[in-house]
């Protein structure tokens, strides 16, 4: 009888090492998160903005949309999340599994999990007495540095993926990727601790037509080496 | 209490049954009768323009000008001035168009289907469809499969249970389908070494469907009836005297996928190949990937 049945599922064995490189989810869904950043910027309905929050609610909110219509549903994306290892810190966009149980890793997300978060700033970084024009990378005023936060672990200290965003405001990618560059190179030359020349990014997508780039870096950490960190230019 | 019904009698009666599809059976048409009436209404419920929805899971509609027309409450009716024929002709083309996910509304959100008369829905559940005037509900492809299901096989399985469609019929000639679905939705993550179907084997009762990442070889099924025994063992299992366990298995080897599943149309539904997607997702991160 239909009411005296129970269901259970059996998953068992192991594909073949190396049919994919490692990771390759998360990495397709950075990819996916990249494809979409010029679909928003170039909506017709979507209201002019210039501030980093307002921009990034709206990024959220086509994420949200476009995960549905491009078959990325087991995913969801949700704004200024508190860090899951220090709940002082907040993440500008993270992504989380949607219902889906994902496990990266030998650990278990669930919804109530981040699978991996994303900072997001804009290019250049808006003047202030606090603010350093280095931002996306290094901030020698606060610890906000882009990049710094997540070698220093004050950000996403238990994940080895994340990502970021610049929003560019002025210039185009080209100046960026070569300011960014030279940053890095300043810290390398002030000696600054924990800066190595492997911390440049490498440019992996470059797409005129749409005005967007990728880049992917990896970066030493002060407790764990060896995390990835995508960065999406967006002009 | 009977209360003034001089609207009502002798005028044209539609019936529910009247209902053919979404067309109106005029040879089913009846004339009221003279009788006592508990809730007779008012002669502008039943003055065209009239937009009539039967309180009835298949959602059958249609829109009313001709002359004025009694109904019985198995019809919900919305009567428009005369210049609103062309709103509600909006919103009859709106349920049409949108019958599927409409109907998997009302399956999950009414209080009254499956109760007594099982497919007999509310007045409220019909007043409370979502629409959007010019709109869309911007469903997507994967819900679409949801919404489908649910009306087409999964009410029906919670309705009748062992005489539903999807515990009745078998698997074949849903096992296209579920491989399209099922590879759609892996291969949105891992279209580099894509996966794709390969021929199905059968044993009795039980079938076995497997997949291959990037390369459309078959699999060698030779000395595999041999398995039968165990593979029955494998899928069954009686927990004390009245539990039966149904156990459905996903197996990785190498560059394969095999689906091994009892041959009934329920554990192959293209919506339970988005959850088997979704799981084997799962599987695929866990082993690194």
């Amino acid at each position: 009888m239909f009411a005296d049945t129970e269901l259970s599922i059996l998953a068992t064995g192991h594909l073949r090492k190396n049919l994919f490189p490692p990771a390759t989810s998360l990495k397709r869904i950075l990819d996916f998160v990249g494809s979409q950043l010029p679909v928003w910027r170039d909506r017709d309905d979507r209201l002019f903005a210039v501030a980093e929050d307002e921009l990034t609610d709206q990024l959220c909110a086509h994420l949200l949309s476009a995960s549905r219509t491009e078959k990325f549903d087991f995913l969801q994306f949700r704004r200024e999340t508190r860090d899951q290892s220090k709940g002082s810190r907040k993440h500008d966009l993270i992504v989380a599994p949607n219902l889906a149980v994902i496990e990266v890793e030998g650990r278990k997300h669930t919804e109530f999990d981040i699978l991996f978060p994303l900072e997001c700033k804009r290019l250049p970084t808006p003047v202030g007495r606090d603010r350093d024009e280095r931002e996306h990378v290094y901030s020698s005023k606060k610890s906000t540095g882009g990049v710094q936060r997540f070698k220093a672990g004050h950000h996403a200290s238990d994940h080895r993926v994340a990502g970021m965003v610049a929003y560019v405001q002025e210039s185009d990618i080209a100046n960026w990727s070569v300011r960014v560059s030279e940053w890095i190179d300043g810290l390398l030359h002030e000696r600054v601790a924990g800066w190595e020349k492997s911390d440049h990014l490498v440019e992996t997508i470059q797409d005129k037509r749409l005005k967007f780039c990728q880049f992917l870096s990896t970066h030493g950490r002060e407790k764990k080496t060896g995390a990835n960190y995508t960065s999406s230019f967006l002009d | 209490m009977s209360r003034d019904a001089s609207h009502l009698i002798g005028e044209n009666l539609f019936p529910s049954s009247a209902f053919k599809s979404d067309q109106i059976d005029l040879n089913k048409f009846q004339v009221v009768q003279e009788r006592d009436f508990e809730g007779p209404r008012s002669a502008k419920n039943f003055t065209p323009p009239l937009l009539l929805v039967r309180k009835h899971i298949g959602l059958q509609h249609a829109v009313w000008e001709d002359s004025y027309l009694a109904f019985k409450n198995e019809i919900v009716g919305f009567a428009g001035k005369s210049d609103d024929t062309t709103k509600l002709k909006a919103v009859d083309r709106w349920i049409t168009e949108n019958r599927k996910a409409l109907q998997a509304f009302v399956a999950l959100s009414s209080s009254r289907l499956f109760k007594k008369k099982a497919t007999a829905i509310g007045a409220s559940d019909i007043r409370a469809l979502p629409y959007d005037d010019g709109g869309s509900l911007e469903i997507s492809d994967n819900e679409a499969i949801i919404a489908a299901d649910i009306v087409d096989y999964q009410s029906d399985l919670v309705r009748l249970g062992d005489d539903s469609d999807a515990l009745k019929k078998s698997a074949e000639n849903a096992l296209d389908e579920f491989a399209r679905v099922y590879c759609s939705q892996i291969n949105v993550v891992y279209g580099l070494n894509a996966l794709v179907p390969l021929p199905a084997y059968f044993w009795p009762g039980v079938v076995c469907q497997p997949f291959s990442f990037g390369d459309a070889s078959s699999v060698d099924w030779s000395g595999a009836d041999k398995l039968r025994g165990r593979i029955d063992r494998l899928l069954k299992e009686q927990r004390g005297s009245s539990i039966n366990v149904t156990r459905i298995a996903r197996v990785y080897d190498d560059r394969f996928v095999f689906f091994i599943k009892p041959n009934r149309l329920r554990y192959w539904l293209r919506s339970i190949a988005l959850r088997d997607a979704d799981e084997t997702l799962s599987d695929l991160r866990l082993q690194g990937y």
